[in-house]
């Protein structure tokens, strides 16, 4: 079998430290520092990558560029321009829903709200008028904006908006939200500030995006494949974002009172063919400069066998969808703030007498039945318990003894 | 687009805007539209707008006629400056036109209603 043998660079240390990487824990880590560059060393790239900008180490504050916000716009395009586009949101459906049903959790109807990067609009069919007064849908691709579906009851008005550069004016925003889109931005940190500053005071963001080890299956089964067919491999999956880096990326743009969760999904597809087509109707391919833009329909056959192979269950192949759902709020002075330090008045030790005391209580009730006892005892555990509930009612321990 | 979503828009992402509001409109169409009338909302919505820019804004499109010079100082609007106001923020839509920066002159197409904030690779920030 005539193998394709590109010219090979000074590859040894590195491959062999990728290789040892791979082999130990099957699943390569490219989840990103906080400039969000993906790991791929440079030297391991095959010749048709051409220099890999984004491979080279950068200070964690330059702007990356990894993406190609034009494809990704093009693509998006082609996407909703199909005939049967409806057939892949299903993944993006669901998160939008269960966004949606994270909106209801917060007790507040928000005035002006903002869905960044809505898609078909997954999120905004499931607003209703309790929640919400004015919706705005801003999405990056036009013809995947007249699809968008409006919310039932709210007006809803559309922009065509980069999610990186945001046009709202400061103190404008009541509520901001954003399903499975901010995996594609180039500069989060920016976007993040940007946002922050277009929010009210006491105004949250919520999102939803794909992270760390969002389908770690296809990318390794790309990655052995490239390497064996062609000896060096190119970055096919992007790189996302860590909880603890997304984190910190909120933190440092100004948000608190952070929650972060991760919820995964794992869908079993046929083949790997059928999750790359899925990917591509959905307008998730790749879009970041240092793509290749061929693949040897070798490597496709391998990297179908080494799925199958390493991964495959009877219902054919999963692929894991890990969506980390945050929100941050924009600070306000009428927030709860942590209390001071050395404030605390109840000590955790008197916990125990609860216990104590309620015992005690029952063994009076059942012995001396004694009512001024039962009744002294009831008052102390009272007396403990109020500390509890209302630190301001402290009641005076030697009063207590 | 209405004028309540131009009143918060800002031009201020394009490289060297500092404030970049309000965008000047260019309306090539302008059309009505019958919203019903909430008066709960435009007594909430109102004292988030500016209401200089409103005005200029409305001037733009032609349908200032009936909107007073400021807004009045007492909270309570009369059901008529409701009714004024209603009009111009939901009802008047320009359907196609621009939106003008008012620092640097650059220009963002409405189309079909929906402006087009995308900005070009040279005005990045």
């Amino acid at each position: 079998m005539q193998r394709c043998r590109k010219v090979l660079f000074n590859t040894t240390w590195c491959r062999f430290r990728r290789l040892t990487k791979l082999s130990s824990s099957a699943l390569v880590k490219s989840s990103p520092d906080l400039a969000g560059e993906p790991t791929c060393c440079r030297c391991a790239s095959t010749s048709s990558a051409g220099s890999n900008p984004a491979s080279t180490k950068r200070p964690a504050e330059t702007v990356m560029n990894v993406f190609d916000r034009r494809a990704k716009r093009m693509q998006r395009d082609r996407a909703a321009v199909a005939e049967d586009h409806e057939v892949y949101d299903y993944l993006k459906d669901e998160f939008g829903y269960r966004l949606s049903d994270r909106l209801c959790d917060i007790k507040r109807k928000f005035s002006v709200a903002v869905e960044l990067g809505c898609g078909k609009g997954f999120v905004s069919r499931n607003v209703y008028s309790d929640m919400v007064d004015t919706l705005y849908q801003c999405e990056l691709s036009t013809k995947t904006l007249d699809l968008a579906q409006p919310s039932p009851e709210v007006p809803t008005y559309k922009l065509i908006v980069d999610e990186e550069f945001i046009p709202f004016k400061e103190d404008s925003l009541d509520l901001v939200f954003s399903n499975l889109s901010l995996h594609w931005v180039n500069d989060l940190p920016s976007c993040f500030r940007q946002i922050q500053r277009a929010l009210r005071n006491d105004a949250p963001l919520i999102g939803s995006m794909f992270g760390g080890d969002t389908l770690y299956e296809l990318r390794v089964a790309l990655q052995l494949a490239e390497l064996e067919r062609e000896g060096g491999f190119a970055p096919h999956i992007s790189p996302y974002t860590d909880v603890q880096d997304l984190g910190n990326l909120l933190t440092r743009a100004g948000y608190t009172m952070l929650t972060i969760d991760i919820d995964e999904a794992t869908i079993n597809y046929p083949t790997m063919y059928e999750l790359m087509f899925d990917l591509k109707g959905m307008g998730e391919n790749n879009c970041s400069w240092s793509r290749k833009l061929l693949m040897h329909r070798d490597t496709m056959v391998a990297a179908a066998a080494i799925y199958q192979s390493m991964y495959g269950n009877e219902q054919g192949v999963p692929a894991t969808f890990q969506v980390i759902n945050f929100i941050g709020w924009k600070p306000d002075p009428n927030q709860p703030q942590a209390a001071e330090r050395g404030s605390g008045e109840v000590s955790l030790k008197d916990l125990g007498k609860v216990n104590q005391l309620a015992k005690q209580i029952e063994d009076e009730r059942g012995a001396s039945k004694d009512p001024q006892q039962v009744d002294k005892l009831t008052k102390d555990l009272q007396d403990v318990v109020s500390k509890y509930r209302d630190p301001d009612l402290s009641v005076d321990d030697d009063k207590k003894k | 687009m209405k004028l309540l979503t131009h009143n918060m828009l800002t031009s201020n992402i394009i490289k060297g805007v500092t404030k970049g509001f309000p965008l000047v409109i260019n309306p090539s169409r302008v059309e009505v539209q019958e919203v019903d009338f909430n008066p709960d909302f435009i007594t909430r919505v109102l004292p988030k707008l500016d209401f200089t820019a409103l005005k200029q804004a409305a001037t733009q499109v032609g349908h200032a006629d009936k909107l007073p010079e400021a807004l009045p100082e007492t909270a309570d609007f009369g059901e008529d400056l409701q009714k004024t106001l209603h009009h111009v923020l939901l009802q008047v839509e320009v359907l196609e036109g621009e939106l003008v920066c008012p620092e640097t002159g650059r220009k963002f197409p409405i189309s079909n209603g929906i402006p087009n904030m995308l900005l070009n690779e040279d005005e990045v920030s």
